[in-house]
Protein backbone atom coordinates (compact mmCIF):
# COMPACT_ATOMS: atom_id res chain seq x y z
CA UNK A 1 0.00 0.00 0.00
CA UNK A 2 1.37 3.39 -1.04
CA UNK A 3 1.69 5.78 1.88
CA UNK A 4 0.46 9.35 1.64
CA UNK A 5 3.13 12.06 1.30
CA UNK A 6 2.35 13.15 4.86
CA UNK A 7 2.91 9.65 6.19
CA UNK A 8 6.14 9.34 4.23
CA UNK A 9 7.28 12.57 5.83
CA UNK A 10 6.33 11.27 9.27
CA UNK A 11 8.21 8.04 8.65
CA UNK A 12 11.31 9.91 7.48
CA UNK A 13 11.39 12.24 10.47
CA UNK A 14 10.94 9.39 12.90
CA UNK A 15 13.58 7.30 11.18
CA UNK A 16 16.02 10.14 11.63
CA UNK A 17 15.60 10.53 15.36
CA UNK A 18 13.86 7.52 16.84
CA UNK A 19 17.25 6.13 17.73
CA UNK A 20 18.65 9.28 19.29
CA UNK A 21 19.87 8.51 22.77
CA UNK A 22 20.14 11.13 25.43
CA UNK A 23 23.12 11.72 27.68
CA UNK A 24 22.94 9.38 30.68
CA UNK A 25 23.79 12.23 33.01
CA UNK A 26 21.29 14.71 31.59
CA UNK A 27 19.12 14.97 34.69
CA UNK A 28 22.05 15.38 37.09
CA UNK A 29 23.42 18.01 34.71
CA UNK A 30 20.18 19.95 34.78
CA UNK A 31 20.04 19.69 38.56
CA UNK A 32 23.61 20.86 38.81
CA UNK A 33 22.82 23.91 36.70
CA UNK A 34 19.73 24.66 38.76
CA UNK A 35 21.79 24.33 41.90
CA UNK A 36 24.53 26.56 40.53
CA UNK A 37 21.92 29.19 39.74
CA UNK A 38 20.55 28.94 43.26
CA UNK A 39 23.97 29.37 44.75
CA UNK A 40 24.51 32.27 42.44
CA UNK A 41 21.99 34.15 44.53
CA UNK A 42 19.41 34.84 41.85
CA UNK A 43 15.99 33.52 42.47
CA UNK A 44 16.31 32.19 45.97
CA UNK A 45 12.97 31.00 47.20
CA UNK A 46 14.13 27.42 47.40
CA UNK A 47 17.55 27.82 48.84
CA UNK A 48 16.52 26.12 52.05
CA UNK A 49 18.61 23.15 53.01
CA UNK A 50 15.57 20.95 52.59
CA UNK A 51 15.37 21.80 48.93
CA UNK A 52 19.02 20.99 48.44
CA UNK A 53 18.48 17.70 50.22
CA UNK A 54 15.54 16.98 47.95
CA UNK A 55 17.74 17.44 44.90
CA UNK A 56 20.28 15.03 46.29
CA UNK A 57 17.65 12.50 47.29
CA UNK A 58 16.19 12.64 43.81
CA UNK A 59 19.54 12.29 42.13
CA UNK A 60 18.79 8.97 40.55
CA UNK A 61 19.37 8.51 36.89
CA UNK A 62 16.10 8.41 35.03
CA UNK A 63 15.93 7.13 31.51
CA UNK A 64 13.10 7.29 29.08
CA UNK A 65 13.33 4.07 27.20
CA UNK A 66 13.25 3.62 23.48
CA UNK A 67 9.76 2.58 22.79
CA UNK A 68 9.93 0.99 19.42
CA UNK A 69 10.87 -2.61 18.91
CA UNK A 70 14.19 -3.01 17.17
CA UNK A 71 13.60 -3.15 13.46
CA UNK A 72 16.32 -5.43 12.33
CA UNK A 73 19.93 -6.00 11.77
CA UNK A 74 21.74 -2.74 11.20
CA UNK A 75 23.39 -2.59 7.84
CA UNK A 76 26.31 -0.34 8.53
CA UNK A 77 28.27 -2.17 11.11
CA UNK A 78 31.95 -1.73 11.17
CA UNK A 79 34.17 -4.77 11.54
CA UNK A 80 35.03 -5.60 15.10
CA UNK A 81 38.11 -7.16 16.59
CA UNK A 82 38.14 -10.93 16.23
CA UNK A 83 36.30 -12.67 19.01
CA UNK A 84 38.41 -14.31 21.61
CA UNK A 85 37.67 -17.67 23.12
CA UNK A 86 35.79 -17.64 26.35
CA UNK A 87 35.49 -14.53 28.40
CA UNK A 88 37.71 -11.62 27.70
CA UNK A 89 38.95 -9.98 30.84
CA UNK A 90 36.96 -6.95 31.64
CA UNK A 91 38.10 -3.79 30.01
CA UNK A 92 37.53 -0.61 31.95
CA UNK A 93 33.90 0.36 31.56
CA UNK A 94 33.55 2.90 28.79
CA UNK A 95 32.04 6.27 29.01
CA UNK A 96 28.90 5.79 31.09
CA UNK A 97 29.76 7.74 34.19
CA UNK A 98 29.80 6.00 37.51
CA UNK A 99 27.34 7.18 40.10
CA UNK A 100 28.60 9.31 42.86
CA UNK A 101 27.87 6.98 45.73
CA UNK A 102 24.79 5.14 46.88
CA UNK A 103 22.70 2.73 44.90
CA UNK A 104 21.43 3.83 41.53
CA UNK A 105 18.25 2.71 39.89
CA UNK A 106 18.16 2.62 36.13
CA UNK A 107 15.25 1.72 33.95
CA UNK A 108 16.20 -0.87 31.39
CA UNK A 109 14.41 -2.97 28.79
CA UNK A 110 13.89 -6.64 29.57
CA UNK A 111 12.53 -9.24 27.19
CA UNK A 112 10.17 -12.08 28.02
CA UNK A 113 8.13 -14.53 25.99
CA UNK A 114 4.43 -14.72 25.41
CA UNK A 115 2.89 -17.18 23.00
CA UNK A 116 6.31 -18.08 21.64
CA UNK A 117 7.09 -14.49 20.76
CA UNK A 118 9.25 -11.98 22.54
CA UNK A 119 7.74 -9.04 24.36
CA UNK A 120 9.36 -6.28 26.35
CA UNK A 121 8.90 -4.56 29.65
CA UNK A 122 10.87 -1.76 31.24
CA UNK A 123 12.05 -2.45 34.76
CA UNK A 124 13.64 -0.22 37.34
CA UNK A 125 16.79 -2.10 38.22
CA UNK A 126 19.07 -1.28 41.14
CA UNK A 127 22.75 -1.21 40.30
CA UNK A 128 25.61 -1.40 42.77
CA UNK A 129 27.71 0.54 40.26
CA UNK A 130 26.47 2.34 37.19
CA UNK A 131 28.57 1.32 34.25
CA UNK A 132 28.00 -0.52 30.99
CA UNK A 133 28.61 -4.03 32.28
CA UNK A 134 26.45 -3.58 35.36
CA UNK A 135 23.60 -2.28 33.28
CA UNK A 136 23.71 -5.19 30.87
CA UNK A 137 24.21 -7.71 33.66
CA UNK A 138 21.25 -6.33 35.59
CA UNK A 139 18.98 -6.57 32.56
CA UNK A 140 20.04 -10.14 31.88
CA UNK A 141 19.59 -11.14 35.50
CA UNK A 142 16.09 -9.72 35.46
CA UNK A 143 15.15 -11.34 32.14
CA UNK A 144 16.29 -14.77 33.28
CA UNK A 145 14.68 -14.63 36.72
CA UNK A 146 11.47 -16.59 36.95
CA UNK A 147 8.52 -14.46 38.04
CA UNK A 148 10.21 -11.14 37.36
CA UNK A 149 7.79 -10.07 34.62
CA UNK A 150 5.13 -7.58 35.64
CA UNK A 151 2.59 -9.07 33.29
CA UNK A 152 1.45 -12.50 34.49
CA UNK A 153 1.22 -13.64 30.88
CA UNK A 154 4.89 -13.01 30.30
CA UNK A 155 7.55 -15.47 31.32
CA UNK A 156 11.20 -16.17 31.06
CA UNK A 157 12.15 -19.18 29.01
CA UNK A 158 15.18 -19.93 31.16
CA UNK A 159 15.19 -22.56 33.91
CA UNK A 160 15.02 -21.54 37.58
CA UNK A 161 18.53 -22.73 38.22
CA UNK A 162 20.33 -20.43 35.79
CA UNK A 163 22.60 -17.72 37.12
CA UNK A 164 24.74 -15.05 35.48
CA UNK A 165 28.39 -15.43 36.45
CA UNK A 166 29.66 -12.42 34.63
CA UNK A 167 29.32 -10.04 31.73
CA UNK A 168 32.15 -8.53 29.76
CA UNK A 169 32.19 -6.25 26.79
CA UNK A 170 34.61 -6.73 23.95
CA UNK A 171 33.95 -4.12 21.30
CA UNK A 172 30.54 -4.88 19.94
CA UNK A 173 30.47 -8.39 21.34
CA UNK A 174 28.98 -8.89 24.77
CA UNK A 175 30.16 -12.03 26.53
CA UNK A 176 27.76 -13.56 29.03
CA UNK A 177 28.97 -16.32 31.30
CA UNK A 178 26.19 -18.44 32.73
CA UNK A 179 26.00 -21.27 35.25
CA UNK A 180 23.48 -24.03 35.90
CA UNK A 181 21.75 -23.70 32.56
CA UNK A 182 20.05 -27.08 33.07
CA UNK A 183 19.18 -29.56 30.37
CA UNK A 184 16.99 -27.18 28.38
CA UNK A 185 14.73 -24.13 28.51
CA UNK A 186 11.78 -23.87 30.87
CA UNK A 187 9.46 -23.72 27.91
CA UNK A 188 9.52 -22.65 24.32
CA UNK A 189 12.30 -23.55 21.96
CA UNK A 190 15.97 -23.35 22.90
CA UNK A 191 16.48 -20.92 20.03
CA UNK A 192 13.85 -18.52 21.34
CA UNK A 193 15.26 -18.74 24.87
CA UNK A 194 18.65 -17.72 23.53
CA UNK A 195 17.02 -14.91 21.55
CA UNK A 196 15.35 -13.72 24.76
CA UNK A 197 18.80 -13.32 26.22
CA UNK A 198 20.30 -11.80 23.08
CA UNK A 199 17.43 -9.32 22.67
CA UNK A 200 17.74 -8.23 26.26
CA UNK A 201 21.46 -7.66 25.87
CA UNK A 202 20.98 -5.79 22.58
CA UNK A 203 18.29 -3.57 24.06
CA UNK A 204 20.16 -2.90 27.30
CA UNK A 205 23.29 -2.11 25.30
CA UNK A 206 21.53 0.83 23.70
CA UNK A 207 21.54 2.32 27.20
CA UNK A 208 25.31 2.06 27.39
CA UNK A 209 28.21 3.43 25.45
CA UNK A 210 28.21 0.19 23.46
CA UNK A 211 24.95 1.26 21.76
CA UNK A 212 24.85 -1.48 19.21
CA UNK A 213 26.03 -5.03 19.53
CA UNK A 214 27.09 -7.50 16.90
CA UNK A 215 26.35 -10.57 18.98
CA UNK A 216 26.36 -12.25 22.34
CA UNK A 217 29.01 -14.80 23.18
CA UNK A 218 27.50 -17.31 25.58
CA UNK A 219 29.71 -19.42 27.81
CA UNK A 220 28.89 -21.73 30.68
CA UNK A 221 31.08 -21.88 33.78
CA UNK A 222 33.69 -19.84 31.94
CA UNK A 223 34.03 -22.33 29.11
CA UNK A 224 32.96 -22.16 25.51
CA UNK A 225 29.94 -24.29 24.65
CA UNK A 226 29.63 -25.36 21.04
CA UNK A 227 25.92 -26.09 21.32
CA UNK A 228 23.87 -24.81 24.23
CA UNK A 229 21.39 -27.49 25.35
CA UNK A 230 22.68 -29.48 22.39
CA UNK A 231 20.47 -27.32 20.24
CA UNK A 232 21.68 -23.78 19.64
CA UNK A 233 24.99 -22.99 18.00
CA UNK A 234 26.89 -21.00 20.60
CA UNK A 235 30.33 -21.70 19.19
CA UNK A 236 30.36 -18.11 17.98
CA UNK A 237 28.58 -14.96 19.11
CA UNK A 238 24.83 -15.29 18.64
CA UNK A 239 23.17 -12.58 16.63
CA UNK A 240 19.63 -11.34 16.89
CA UNK A 241 17.23 -12.99 14.48
CA UNK A 242 15.08 -10.78 12.24
CA UNK A 243 12.33 -9.09 14.26
CA UNK A 244 9.56 -10.71 12.26
CA UNK A 245 10.78 -14.09 13.45
CA UNK A 246 10.96 -13.36 17.15
CA UNK A 247 8.89 -10.37 18.22
CA UNK A 248 5.21 -10.17 19.04
CA UNK A 249 3.31 -8.73 16.08
CA UNK A 250 1.65 -5.76 17.79
CA UNK A 251 2.91 -3.52 20.56
CA UNK A 252 1.15 -0.76 22.44
CA UNK A 253 4.08 1.47 23.34
CA UNK A 254 2.12 4.36 24.86
CA UNK A 255 0.17 4.63 27.02
CA UNK A 256 1.97 2.12 29.13
CA UNK A 257 0.41 -0.24 31.61
CA UNK A 258 -0.83 1.77 34.58
CA UNK A 259 0.06 5.12 33.06
CA UNK A 260 -1.87 8.31 33.77
CA UNK A 261 -2.18 10.64 30.81
CA UNK A 262 -3.71 14.05 30.16
CA UNK A 263 -7.00 14.36 28.33
CA UNK A 264 -5.21 14.86 25.07
CA UNK A 265 -2.55 12.27 24.56
CA UNK A 266 -0.89 10.28 21.83
CA UNK A 267 -1.23 6.56 21.36
CA UNK A 268 1.99 5.08 20.05
CA UNK A 269 1.72 1.72 18.34
CA UNK A 270 4.24 -0.47 16.63
CA UNK A 271 3.95 -3.75 14.88
CA UNK A 272 5.11 -6.19 12.29
CA UNK A 273 1.91 -6.89 10.45
CA UNK A 274 0.64 -7.40 6.93
CA UNK A 275 0.47 -4.05 5.12
CA UNK A 276 0.95 -2.33 8.45
CA UNK A 277 -2.74 -2.49 9.30
CA UNK A 278 -3.50 -2.56 13.01
CA UNK A 279 -6.79 -2.22 14.87
CA UNK A 280 -7.00 0.06 17.85
CA UNK A 281 -9.75 -0.19 20.43
CA UNK A 282 -10.21 1.68 23.68
CA UNK A 283 -12.68 0.47 26.26
CA UNK A 284 -14.00 2.41 29.22
CA UNK A 285 -13.85 0.79 32.63
CA UNK A 286 -17.29 -0.83 32.11
CA UNK A 287 -16.01 -2.61 29.02
CA UNK A 288 -17.83 -0.41 26.50
CA UNK A 289 -15.72 0.40 23.47
CA UNK A 290 -15.36 4.18 23.25
CA UNK A 291 -13.11 4.14 20.21
CA UNK A 292 -12.43 1.66 17.46
CA UNK A 293 -10.37 2.47 14.46
CA UNK A 294 -8.00 1.02 11.94
CA UNK A 295 -4.53 2.45 12.12
CA UNK A 296 -2.03 2.40 9.31
CA UNK A 297 1.50 1.83 10.53
CA UNK A 298 4.37 3.52 8.70
CA UNK A 299 5.40 0.29 7.02
CA UNK A 300 4.17 -3.28 6.77
CA UNK A 301 5.77 -6.64 7.62
CA UNK A 302 8.51 -7.73 7.72
CA UNK A 303 9.66 -4.27 8.84
CA UNK A 304 8.60 -2.74 12.13
CA UNK A 305 5.97 -0.10 11.45
CA UNK A 306 4.85 2.64 13.77
CA UNK A 307 1.94 4.99 14.17
CA UNK A 308 1.01 7.79 16.50
CA UNK A 309 -2.63 8.55 17.02
CA UNK A 310 -3.55 11.73 18.89
CA UNK A 311 -6.68 11.24 21.01
CA UNK A 312 -8.77 13.17 23.47
CA UNK A 313 -10.78 11.34 26.12
CA UNK A 314 -12.67 12.33 29.24
CA UNK A 315 -11.28 11.48 32.65
CA UNK A 316 -11.56 7.86 33.70
CA UNK A 317 -9.98 4.47 33.53
CA UNK A 318 -9.56 2.78 30.18
CA UNK A 319 -8.07 -0.24 28.49
CA UNK A 320 -6.26 0.20 25.20
CA UNK A 321 -6.08 -2.81 22.90
CA UNK A 322 -4.18 -3.15 19.67
CA UNK A 323 -4.43 -6.19 17.46
CA UNK A 324 -4.52 -7.28 13.88
CA UNK A 325 -7.10 -9.24 11.98
CA UNK A 326 -5.89 -12.41 10.36
CA UNK A 327 -5.89 -12.20 6.60
CA UNK A 328 -6.52 -15.94 6.50
CA UNK A 329 -9.62 -16.25 8.66
CA UNK A 330 -10.62 -12.83 9.99
CA UNK A 331 -9.75 -13.75 13.56
CA UNK A 332 -8.32 -11.28 16.06
CA UNK A 333 -4.63 -11.88 16.57
CA UNK A 334 -1.71 -10.57 18.55
CA UNK A 335 -3.64 -8.53 21.12
CA UNK A 336 -1.57 -6.23 23.28
CA UNK A 337 -3.46 -4.31 25.94
CA UNK A 338 -2.69 -1.84 28.69
CA UNK A 339 -4.80 -0.29 31.45
CA UNK A 340 -4.39 3.45 31.76
CA UNK A 341 -6.06 6.44 33.33
CA UNK A 342 -7.03 9.77 31.79
CA UNK A 343 -7.08 12.95 33.87
CA UNK B 1 2.09 -5.04 31.28
CA UNK B 2 4.93 -2.66 31.77
CA UNK B 3 6.41 -2.54 35.18
CA UNK B 4 7.38 1.04 35.58
CA UNK B 5 5.13 3.40 37.48
CA UNK B 6 3.33 6.01 35.46
CA UNK B 7 5.96 8.49 34.40
CA UNK B 8 4.72 10.10 31.28
CA UNK B 9 2.40 13.06 31.25
CA UNK B 10 -0.42 13.89 33.47
CA UNK B 11 -0.50 13.18 37.14
CA UNK B 12 -3.67 14.65 38.62
CA UNK B 13 -3.71 18.43 38.53
CA UNK B 14 -3.90 18.91 42.28
CA UNK B 15 -0.85 16.70 42.63
CA UNK B 16 0.94 18.75 39.98
CA UNK B 17 0.13 21.99 41.78
CA UNK B 18 1.79 20.61 44.88
CA UNK B 19 4.99 19.80 43.05
CA UNK B 20 8.05 21.76 43.94
CA UNK B 21 10.11 23.06 41.05
CA UNK B 22 12.47 20.13 41.64
CA UNK B 23 9.61 17.64 41.47
CA UNK B 24 8.35 19.27 38.29
CA UNK B 25 11.73 19.08 36.60
CA UNK B 26 12.12 15.44 37.61
CA UNK B 27 8.66 14.41 36.43
CA UNK B 28 8.78 16.37 33.20
CA UNK B 29 12.30 15.17 32.50
CA UNK B 30 11.15 11.60 32.76
CA UNK B 31 8.13 12.22 30.56
CA UNK B 32 9.44 14.51 27.86
CA UNK B 33 13.19 14.95 27.84
CA UNK B 34 13.96 12.41 25.17
CA UNK B 35 11.13 13.55 22.93
CA UNK B 36 12.26 17.15 23.20
CA UNK B 37 15.85 16.21 22.41
CA UNK B 38 14.64 14.42 19.31
CA UNK B 39 12.61 17.44 18.33
CA UNK B 40 15.66 19.63 18.79
CA UNK B 41 17.80 17.24 16.74
CA UNK B 42 15.35 17.60 13.87
CA UNK B 43 15.53 21.38 14.14
CA UNK B 44 19.29 21.59 14.63
CA UNK B 45 20.76 18.40 13.26
CA UNK B 46 23.32 18.41 16.01
CA UNK B 47 22.84 16.10 18.98
CA UNK B 48 25.08 17.78 21.56
CA UNK B 49 23.65 21.20 20.70
CA UNK B 50 20.15 19.73 20.87
CA UNK B 51 20.74 18.43 24.40
CA UNK B 52 22.11 21.80 25.46
CA UNK B 53 19.03 23.54 24.16
CA UNK B 54 16.70 21.13 25.96
CA UNK B 55 18.66 21.32 29.19
CA UNK B 56 18.42 25.12 29.01
CA UNK B 57 14.68 24.72 28.68
CA UNK B 58 14.46 22.59 31.84
CA UNK B 59 16.59 25.01 33.81
CA UNK B 60 14.25 27.77 32.65
CA UNK B 61 11.28 25.66 33.61
CA UNK B 62 12.63 25.29 37.11
CA UNK B 63 12.86 29.05 37.38
CA UNK B 64 9.31 29.60 36.17
CA UNK B 65 7.56 26.68 37.79
CA UNK B 66 5.95 28.80 40.48
CA UNK B 67 4.08 30.59 37.71
CA UNK B 68 3.21 27.59 35.55
CA UNK B 69 2.01 25.04 38.12
CA UNK B 70 0.49 22.94 35.37
CA UNK B 71 1.96 20.01 33.46
CA UNK B 72 0.37 21.00 30.13
CA UNK B 73 1.50 24.61 30.43
CA UNK B 74 4.93 23.40 31.44
CA UNK B 75 5.17 21.21 28.36
CA UNK B 76 4.13 24.16 26.23
CA UNK B 77 6.80 26.24 27.88
CA UNK B 78 9.42 23.56 27.23
CA UNK B 79 8.46 23.29 23.57
CA UNK B 80 8.59 27.03 23.07
CA UNK B 81 11.95 27.18 24.79
CA UNK B 82 13.31 24.41 22.59
CA UNK B 83 12.13 26.06 19.38
CA UNK B 84 13.58 29.40 20.49
CA UNK B 85 16.77 27.77 21.70
CA UNK B 86 17.19 25.97 18.39
CA UNK B 87 16.76 29.25 16.52
CA UNK B 88 19.40 30.90 18.67
CA UNK B 89 21.76 27.98 18.23
CA UNK B 90 21.34 28.14 14.48
CA UNK B 91 22.05 31.85 14.55
CA UNK B 92 25.11 31.27 16.68
CA UNK B 93 26.25 28.76 14.18
CA UNK B 94 26.25 31.57 11.69
CA UNK B 95 23.34 30.43 9.65
CA UNK B 96 20.63 32.99 10.07
CA UNK B 97 17.55 31.53 8.56
CA UNK B 98 18.62 28.62 6.54
CA UNK B 99 20.51 25.49 7.42
CA UNK B 100 22.89 24.90 4.57
CA UNK B 101 25.97 23.71 6.40
CA UNK B 102 28.29 21.79 4.19
CA UNK B 103 28.01 18.12 4.92
CA UNK B 104 30.92 16.39 6.46
CA UNK B 105 31.43 12.69 5.82
CA UNK B 106 30.26 11.90 9.34
CA UNK B 107 27.36 14.28 9.16
CA UNK B 108 24.84 11.61 8.36
CA UNK B 109 21.36 11.76 9.74
CA UNK B 110 21.47 10.66 13.32
CA UNK B 111 21.12 6.97 13.86
CA UNK B 112 22.34 5.29 16.95
CA UNK B 113 21.06 1.78 17.34
CA UNK B 114 19.22 -1.02 15.75
CA UNK B 115 15.89 0.63 16.40
CA UNK B 116 15.31 1.97 12.94
CA UNK B 117 18.48 1.08 11.23
CA UNK B 118 20.56 2.61 8.51
CA UNK B 119 18.47 1.04 5.82
CA UNK B 120 15.44 3.05 6.83
CA UNK B 121 17.51 6.21 6.72
CA UNK B 122 18.77 5.44 3.26
CA UNK B 123 15.19 5.08 2.18
CA UNK B 124 14.34 8.46 3.65
CA UNK B 125 17.47 10.30 2.64
CA UNK B 126 15.94 12.45 -0.09
CA UNK B 127 13.10 13.54 2.13
CA UNK B 128 15.37 14.32 5.08
CA UNK B 129 17.70 16.32 2.88
CA UNK B 130 14.76 18.32 1.60
CA UNK B 131 13.56 18.99 5.16
CA UNK B 132 17.01 20.22 6.09
CA UNK B 133 17.03 22.64 3.17
CA UNK B 134 13.80 24.30 4.28
CA UNK B 135 13.93 27.79 5.77
CA UNK B 136 13.91 27.58 9.54
CA UNK B 137 10.29 28.61 10.13
CA UNK B 138 9.00 26.16 7.57
CA UNK B 139 11.12 23.41 9.04
CA UNK B 140 9.80 24.21 12.50
CA UNK B 141 6.20 24.06 11.33
CA UNK B 142 6.78 20.82 9.44
CA UNK B 143 8.66 19.11 12.28
CA UNK B 144 6.18 20.17 14.94
CA UNK B 145 3.28 19.04 12.80
CA UNK B 146 4.56 15.78 11.39
CA UNK B 147 6.97 14.69 14.09
CA UNK B 148 5.43 16.35 17.13
CA UNK B 149 1.87 15.66 15.90
CA UNK B 150 0.86 18.99 17.40
CA UNK B 151 -2.27 20.95 16.58
CA UNK B 152 -2.08 24.25 14.74
CA UNK B 153 -2.70 26.10 17.99
CA UNK B 154 0.06 24.22 19.78
CA UNK B 155 2.47 24.85 16.92
CA UNK B 156 1.57 28.54 16.90
CA UNK B 157 2.24 28.61 20.62
CA UNK B 158 5.59 26.85 20.27
CA UNK B 159 6.71 29.05 17.38
CA UNK B 160 5.33 32.26 18.83
CA UNK B 161 3.36 33.07 15.68
CA UNK B 162 -0.30 33.14 14.67
CA UNK B 163 -2.20 30.08 13.52
CA UNK B 164 -2.41 31.66 10.09
CA UNK B 165 1.36 31.87 9.91
CA UNK B 166 1.65 28.25 10.95
CA UNK B 167 -0.69 27.30 8.14
CA UNK B 168 1.31 29.27 5.63
CA UNK B 169 4.71 28.03 6.81
CA UNK B 170 3.47 24.43 6.81
CA UNK B 171 1.88 24.62 3.40
CA UNK B 172 4.90 26.28 1.85
CA UNK B 173 7.10 23.71 3.52
CA UNK B 174 4.99 20.84 2.22
CA UNK B 175 5.02 22.34 -1.26
CA UNK B 176 8.80 22.47 -1.16
CA UNK B 177 8.95 18.87 0.01
CA UNK B 178 6.38 17.63 -2.46
CA UNK B 179 8.82 16.54 -5.11
CA UNK B 180 11.02 14.49 -2.82
CA UNK B 181 7.97 13.01 -1.12
CA UNK B 182 6.49 11.98 -4.43
CA UNK B 183 9.73 10.24 -5.32
CA UNK B 184 10.12 8.56 -1.94
CA UNK B 185 9.62 4.82 -1.89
Amino acid sequence: MRMSPEDRLRAALRAQVDTVEVAPDALPTIRGRVEARRRGGGWAVLTAAAAVAAVIALAVAVFVPDRVPPSGTPQDRRPVAPATTGLARPTPPPSVPASTGGPVTVQLPVYYARNDRLVREFHDLPLTADDDTHRIAAAIGEALRHGSAADPDYLTLWPDSVTVRGVTIDGRIVAVDLADVGPGPRSGTPALAVQQLVSTVAAAATYTSVKRIDGVRITVDGAAVPKLWNAVDTSRPVRQLPPSEIYAPVWVIDPQQGQRVGRTFTVHLAGIVHEGTVNLRIRASGGTAVLEQVVQLSVGAPAVGEARVPLTLGPGRYVIEAYYVSVADGSVQGVDDHDFTVG
Amino acid sequence: MLAEPARDAGPARDVVRDWSADDAVTALFSAHYRGLVRLAVLLLHDEPAAEDVVQDAYVGLHRRWWRLRDADKALGYLRTSVVNGARSALRRRGVADRFVAARRPDDEPTVASAESGALALLRHREVLEAVRRLPARQREAIVLRYYGELSEAEIADAMGVSKGSVKSHASRGMAALRESLEQAP
